[in-house]
């Protein structure tokens, strides 16, 4: 028996290295940096789909697309800067201008900028009544002031003039700049002839100059906000309300201008206090403030401006402006030659542009081309602020593309983030709200990011495998640095905690079954066992030594049914006589004992009857049995075994009493 | 007691005479007229036939006893030389029972056997059962 073939057992711990070597993690415990690694050496590598040991993590080992030094983040986000940026190219957020027709307003900062069209999409459309009242006025200033070009009388400026102190009141809109019109024409009027002999006129004027101050004085005083609000309900969906309440000193038009109109109210009260200017001054102080109007995009007053020049200075608004200092900021070129009637005429273009600009704004919302909507909106926003049609723009169209800029400043900060998945969530949004989006770019950047984690991450489980734990950490490093919210991260770390339990339960559950000597057990767990006690040389050995044994037993078992099927129990019995030596509590082995018994009752009697006189020394007695077993199987091997032994044992004896 | 014929000759004629003389009258009045008793004297015809049944239930019960037996040889178990050999031969009794048993053949107790010899055999069922040959002769 002892020369029975096993290739069970021969083909078991052949393969068994390389059956443990994937689970040999568990030798990588104890440091875990990355759960599951220790510096334990362990089984040698795979040949097979594995990084070269040589190979540093990220240099395309077993990487895939993980290679050349990882991923380039920076692509992406120069990106997402582009894609996700809400601006028009014709803004300069860094400088905080508006560039149109190559002339530059500026507007201080890009959050100033960016506010104050957010604040204009929070602003309701219906508040425009009032607005329309106010342009309505200065419509009305216009033409009073052509009337009066006309027909030549007096009386059709003072009614303009006293029109613009009304015009005033609607500070909001207007901002002071009808009243510093209205205090710079009235320094004028003082200097001229006819009003300084008819005192009737001159009280008028007084009259309305504190009239003047007064508004200034009690602008603001009932300044309300109103905004935009867009919630969102599961029955009613999406809608669009108007709340007013307090104006936030950051949001409202005095809290942004609040300086200016320092500025403006100390204007007025220099020119109201100033010693008599001559004609010439008077003149370029005049084309200084349309200048000025000009530049803060108060196009309408550039043009109420230019009518009362010219009435005030006739025959001048063809000659070049000499407020050389106001005007260089806003014309570049300073060689060119700039009348008021060419400010006038830059006014009115910049009034048509913004008429134009709203209705291109309004076309490419109702195509669905929202971020061009968005765009040219804010284009026409800068230009034309202050003029009403920008403000009759629909209350939902309002609240939809603010809602558009809000997300796409959000997807940026997600890739910023770089939290791709909630980013791709985001970007499905754009894509349904606006079908101009441009979302291929940055989707195939992120698809790359995400590939190059992946990658990243299955280098790691490869070195982990093959115990190359500080590759394994560098590249689960690079992996997380990629795409910290990868989702297999965690499966990694958590198949690391798996390694830690299996080893740890793994010694503590083989203590108990060597102990109780369930090696069947044992055996059927054999390669966890191999795993969890490969750092352990004496429990491995026992492992090594259980599943040799129960791998000779099982031989026994097939041998023993072979037996059975050939109709030879005697032999089947030996068989298992056999395997109880290797394990006499084998389950498998009892029970097939058990149900040989019955027919091998009477050889089993006579071996265990030659078996006890053996043991009693009573050598004849078993001898005799031994035979007799051979009878009744005379190809019984045990009993031939037996013979042989108690025969030699006998002579012996009687040899010692000679 | 073992009688040697080479010590007779180392005595004198007297003493074997008287010897014998106390043979007689021991054989005469002992108590050797026993079947089967364990004196090597009795003749071959006069003993028991070696009861095999009795043997294969309590071999214990028949030691010391000596009987004569008709055995067929089987095969040599073993043999230590100076000791002598176990051979398996076929006892067959007259109830038709026929058993194959271990004898000893002590060395020196007579000529070889062979495989398939029959043998008329004296045999003393010794300590711990063994079946010992005293002699025997073909038949």
């Amino acid at each position: 028996m002892k020369s029975i073939d096993r290739p069970i057992i021969s083909h078991l711990f052949q393969f068994l290295p390389l059956l443990l070597i994937p689970c040999f993690a568990s030798s990588l415990l104890g440091q875990a940096p990355i759960p599951g690694t220790t510096p334990a050496p362990a089984a040698k590598p795979a040949p097979a789909a594995a990084p070269q040991s040589g190979q540093p993590a990220g240099s395309g080992g077993g990487a895939g697309v993980y290679h050349n030094g990882g991923f380039e983040s920076n692509t992406l986000l120069k990106t997402s800067d582009k894609v996700f940026d809400p601006n028009s190219d014709s803004i300069d957020p860094e400088n905080g201008t508006f560039i149109w027709k190559g002339k530059g307003f500026t507007f201080g900062n890009d959050r100033l900028l960016g506010g104050r069209f957010d604040r204009y999409l929070q602003t309701p459309a219906s508040e425009i009544e009032s607005r329309n009242k106010y342009e309505a006025l200065l419509d009305k200033i216009l033409k009073n002031l052509s009337v009066y070009e006309q027909n030549g009388t007096w009386d059709g400026v003072i009614d303009a003039w006293d029109l613009l102190v009304q015009a005033g009141e609607y500070s909001e809109y207007d901002g002071g700049m009808s009243l510093i019109l209205g205090a710079l024409v009235y320094n004028t009027w003082r200097l001229r002839e006819g009003f300084r002999q008819n005192s009737d006129r001159q009280a008028i004027l007084r009259e309305r100059q504190k009239k003047l101050e007064f508004v200034l004085g009690n602008r603001y005083r009932h300044q309300k906000l109103s905004q935009i609000v867009r919630t969102e309900s599961a029955n009613a969906g999406t809608r669009t309300v108007t709340t007013e309440g307090a104006v936030p000193q950051n949001l409202s038009e005095a809290g942004l201008k609040v300086k200016e109109y320092g500025e403006v109210q100390a204007r007025i009260a220099a020119l109201n206090t100033q010693k008599a200017l001559t004609g010439k001054e008077a003149q370029i102080q005049f084309q200084a403030q349309l200048a000025r109007f000009l530049v803060d995009r108060r196009f309408k007053h550039v043009l109420l401006g230019a009518n009362f020049y010219r009435l005030l200075f006739k025959g001048t608004s063809q000659q070049v402006i000499e407020a050389k200092q106001e005007i260089a900021s806003f014309f570049p070129d300073s060689k060119m030659t700039i009348t008021v009637d060419q400010l006038a005429f830059l006014a009115r273009e910049a009034i048509n542009e913004v008429e134009t600009g709203m209705r291109a704004a309004d076309n490419s919302f109702r195509l669905g081309n929202r971020v061009t909507a968005l765009k040219r909106l804010q284009e026409t926003f800068f230009l034309g602020e202050h003029i009403s049609a920008l403000h009759s723009f629909d209350d939902d169209k309002r609240a939809t593309l603010f809602q558009l800029k809000r997300d796409m400043k959000e997807a940026r900060d997600l890739i910023i983030d770089k939290s791709y998945g909630d980013a791709e969530d985001l970007i499905l949004d754009l894509k349904a709200t606006a079908k101009d989006f441009e979302s291929r770019r940055i989707e195939a950047g992120i698809r790359k990011a995400k590939n190059a984690s992946d990658s990243a991450l299955l280098a790691a489980m490869q070195y982990r495998n093959l115990n190359q734990q500080d590759k394994a950490e560098q590249a689960f490093r690079e992996a997380a640095s990629i795409w910290p919210d990868n989702p297999k991260l965690k499966e990694f770390q958590f198949q690391g905690t798996q390694l830690v339990d299996k080893y740890v339960q793994g010694k503590k559950l083989f203590d108990q079954l060597y102990k109780r000597k369930h090696y069947r057990e044992i055996q059927s767990q054999a390669l966890e066992f191999g795993v969890a006690l490969s750092e352990d040389p004496d429990r491995s050995a026992k492992l090594k030594k259980v599943v040799n044994q129960m791998a000779e037993l099982d031989i026994y078992l097939t041998q023993a049914d072979a037996a059975v099927n050939i109709n030879n129990p005697y032999a089947a019995w030996e068989i298992l006589l056999k395997a109880e030596e290797v394990d006499p509590d084998d389950i498998q082995l009892n029970r097939k004992k058990a149900r040989l018994a019955a027919q091998v009752a009477p050889f089993v009697a006579e071996l265990q009857k030659a078996s006890q006189h053996e043991t009693s020394g009573q050598l004849p007695s078993s001898l005799l049995y031994f035979l007799t077993a051979q009878e009744i199987y005379p190809a019984s091997s045990i009993s031939n075994d037996g013979i042989q032994r108690v025969s030699a044992a006998l002579l012996e004896k009687l040899a010692s009493r000679q | 007691m073992k009688i040697s014929i080479q010590s007779v000759h180392k005595y004198s004629i007297v003493k074997i005479l008287f010897i014998g003389i106390i043979l007689a009258i021991a054989v005469t009045f002992g108590g050797c007229g026993r079947n089967g008793d364990g004196g090597g004297s009795v003749p071959a015809g006069k003993l028991e036939v070696f009861p095999l049944a009795i043997y294969l239930q309590n071999p214990g019960g028949l030691q010391g006893n000596r009987y004569k037996t008709k055995a067929q040889i089987d095969r040599q178990l073993g043999w230590k030389p100076g000791v002598g050999r176990l051979i398996l031969v076929q006892v067959s009794s007259d109830a038709g029972l026929a058993r194959k048993v271990p004898f000893f053949f002590p060395d020196g107790v007579g000529p070889g056997v062979l495989p398939g010899q029959k043998f008329l055999m004296t045999v003393l069922v010794a300590e711990e059962n063994l079946v010992t040959v005293e002699n025997y002769e073909k038949y």
